[in-house]
């Protein structure tokens, strides 16, 4: 019995002794298997927000658009609660998912979710670093990020003056047409006063697009664009080269400028008249008689090798001196001199003789009405003739008479 | 001693003009010649007028006289055929009547030199014929405004002087030839008749005969060259300038009609780039200086002729 007690101990002892073992195992498993689902419990609420660039330099005025990444690294899916926890102040924000406004986001377990963190900056703000702070909240988890904003003046955001084509070219005469964009970047409708600087002589005028009415100022919206067309003309006798005419479209907040360049090419024009504008001369029949020529570059670029012709009726002869000019500068006149002569034959009256001057460029011709008289050389004699015979008859009178 | 200034000129010349004035047959050629020169400017004004509101109206008063209205001749050329009778009729009979009454003789018996009836003769029928040509120039110059109602422009007024003067010269050139047909012929009616012919053969014949010379020298047929052409009728015209019914006409053409440029046949060459216009006045009376001269000339010859004959005749 004893031995059965004994028996009956030891076995309790071993059995005890192994019980404990075997719960110090089990409390070990236990151990290893709780520690492992506290490790569990605090994976469950793992809520990750973060953003790929979080430090951004930005412009005053502007409006930011920050991706978020929010990562829920739990098995469960989970409602989280966003937040900005600071932000300076006059920023605005909001979070935006989808087009909407929203503040909470469900995401599921172990997979993550996107918003837009929108930032109004104040276009007031001044220079300097700024940050702000967004929270993730959700089931006693939650997540911050601080986000680094470099607020720099000189990125901000501007309204425009954009030229299609800046640079035109034509002759004296053209029209030059440049087509203008006007933008508005500020948060409010602007008017702009448009002016331009030119050179005496020249016209512009703004005409917005698909419209003929010229105007003076233009009212634009926030965010919007209007296309304007500025028409510079010339003056005539513009010389040749290249001009830069800047614009301006000046509003109560900005003057935004454009540069545009007009190049002018050369055109030829050239004129033949006389200093008095009379296109007659008088001389006898195989008389040479000189008349005055005013030879005038009306183009604005030189002309080269200007040469006389001449039409004149056959057996008459014309001469020029000078026979050709080198060079005649633009907006110049010069006198040269035409000798006329008629045909010794040529009847009394007008005739008719053509006068050009030509460059290759160009030409001008001038009708000279050319009056033939007679000369009153026979008329002196017929006087003379005339006083013979009264001579005459004075003889006979004096010889036959009183008898 | 002067011989222009003689004594009695003034007495002889008045009576002489006013025998012209009572003699019957001032009256008749006067009552002619107002009869043709207004009824021509009569029917040329009524063509005018429409031709001068449809037109430019440049010299139109000139062409007036121009102008052949209707039926009618022009007026120029009225006064060109007729105005050689007017001198002929003057003085066919001046010096030969005279001897033939037998009164030349007792005139010559007064205190008066010879050469002053010869003188006073020739200048009162100048004389007669002037104030006949001038107010018939007047009289039809008014009766011209009054049909066409275009006052004269000054170059106008200028012209028509020139045209009367030019007929009086004319005239004077017929009369010096009838003074000494009626020195050469004792018989009035041979004066005449030599009067006639002469005018006749001027005016008509010298034109024919002209073109005979012409032809003949210069013959013009198809094949004929244009030079041969040219030479034919220069040859033609210098032949027709000896009559002087051919030189008055070519004068008042010219002066009449500011349009003329020149007188004969031309080069087409000479008129390259000649532009139809008309010439100033002085550039016309340049153009017919020669036809006025010879006119003159041949009047002049003509009297000193007369003046010889009669200062060398024997008076009985």
């Amino acid at each position: 019995m004893i031995k059965k007690c004994e028996l009956q101990q030891h076995f309790m002892k071993t059995f005890l002794i192994k019980a404990t073992k075997n719960l110090c195992m089990l409390l070990l498993i236990m151990a290893l298997i709780f520690s492992t689902s506290i490790n569990d419990v605090f994976a469950q609420g793992g809520i990750v927000l973060s953003t790929t660039y979080p430090g951004i330099t930005v412009k005053a005025g502007e409006n930011v658009e920050l991706p978020l990444k929010i990562k829920n690294s739990g098995p469960y899916g989970k409602s989280v609660e966003l937040s900005i926890v600071s932000i300076p102040d006059g920023w605005k924000s909001s979070f935006e998912g989808r087009g909407k406004t929203v503040h909470k986001v469900f995401v599921d377990g172990n997979a993550y979710e996107n918003v837009h963190l929108n930032i109004k900056i104040p276009s007031k703000t001044t220079e300097g670093d700024y940050k702000i702070i967004a929270e993730a909240k959700g089931n006693g988890v939650s997540d911050r990020l601080t986000l680094d904003l470099k607020v720099r003046e000189g990125a901000k955001e501007a309204s425009k003056l954009i030229v299609q084509y800046p640079e035109l070219q034509g002759s004296a005469s053209t029209t030059f047409k440049f087509r203008v964009d006007l933008t508005n970047s500020s948060d409010m409708t602007q008017s702009y006063s448009l002016g331009a600087k030119v050179p005496r002589g020249w016209e512009v005028s703004f005409v917005p697009a698909y419209s003929s009415k010229q105007i003076a100022s233009i009212g634009v919206k926030p965010d919007s664009s209007e296309g304007l067309d500025v028409e510079i003309n010339p003056p005539r006798l513009v010389k040749a080269g290249e001009y830069t005419i800047p614009i301006t479209a000046t509003s109560a907040d900005e003057t935004l400028s454009a540069d545009l360049k007009v190049i002018i090419k050369g055109t030829y024009d050239i004129k033949l008249s006389t200093p008095t504008g009379r296109l007659n001369a008088e001389t006898y029949a195989g008389k040479e008689t000189k008349v005055k020529l005013m030879v005038t570059n009306m183009g604005s670029a030189d002309l080269k090798d200007v040469k006389f012709s001449s039409w004149e009726p056959s057996g008459w002869s014309v001469k020029f001196e000078p026979e050709e000019l080198e060079v005649l500068p633009a907006g110049e006149s010069k006198e040269i001199k035409a000798y006329i002569k008629p045909d010794s034959k040529a009847i009394a009256g007008d005739y008719v003789v053509e006068m050009r001057a030509s460059t290759p460029e160009d030409s001008s011709s001038a009708e000279f009405r050319v009056m033939v008289k007679t000369s009153t050389l026979w008329g002196i004699v017929g006087v003379i003739l005339i006083g013979a015979l009264v001579y005459g008859l004075y003889w006979t009178f004096k010889k036959y008479g009183r008898r | 001693m002067n011989p222009f200034k003689s004594m009695g000129i003034g007495v002889l010349y008045r009576k002489e003009f006013a025998d012209h004035l009572r003699s019957r047959r001032f009256s008749i050629i006067l009552f002619l010649i107002v009869v043709i020169g207004l009824s021509s400017i009569y029917s040329a004004g009524y063509g005018i007028r429409e031709a001068v509101s449809q037109e430019n109206n440049d010299f139109a008063f000139l062409r007036l006289f121009t102008t052949s209205g209707g039926s009618l001749p022009s007026f120029v050329s009225f006064i060109s055929f007729l105005g050689p009778l007017i001198g002929l009729s003057l003085g066919f009979d001046i010096m030969n009547s005279e001897r033939a009454r037998g009164t030349l003789g007792r005139l010559l018996a007064q205190p008066i030199y010879r050469d002053t009836v010869i003188n006073g003769k020739f200048l009162a029928g100048v004389g007669i014929l002037s104030l006949m040509i001038i107010s018939l120039g007047l009289g039809v110059g008014g009766l011209g405004i009054i049909m066409i109602g275009i006052p004269p422009t000054f170059e106008e007024i200028m012209r028509i002087l020139i045209f009367i003067i030019l007929t009086v010269i004319y005239i004077s050139l017929w009369f010096a030839v009838s003074l000494l047909f009626s020195l050469l012929f004792r018989q009035a009616a041979t004066s005449a008749l030599a009067g006639i012919a002469l005018w006749l053969f001027l005016s008509i014949f010298v034109g024919l005969l002209a073109g005979l010379i012409a032809d003949g020298l210069y013959p013009v047929d198809d094949q004929s060259t244009f030079e041969v052409a040219f030479e034919n009728q220069k040859v033609k015209q210098y032949l027709n300038r000896i009559s002087p019914s051919k030189l008055y006409d070519e004068a008042i053409v010219t002066i009449l009609n500011p349009g003329v440029r020149t007188l004969g046949p031309v080069f087409t060459s000479q008129l390259e780039g000649a532009i139809p216009g008309v010439l100033p006045l002085s550039q016309s009376m340049l153009l017919i200086w020669p036809h006025i001269v010879t006119m003159i000339a041949m009047t002049m010859i003509c009297f000193a002729i007369s003046y010889i004959y009669f200062m060398k005749q024997e008076i009985r």
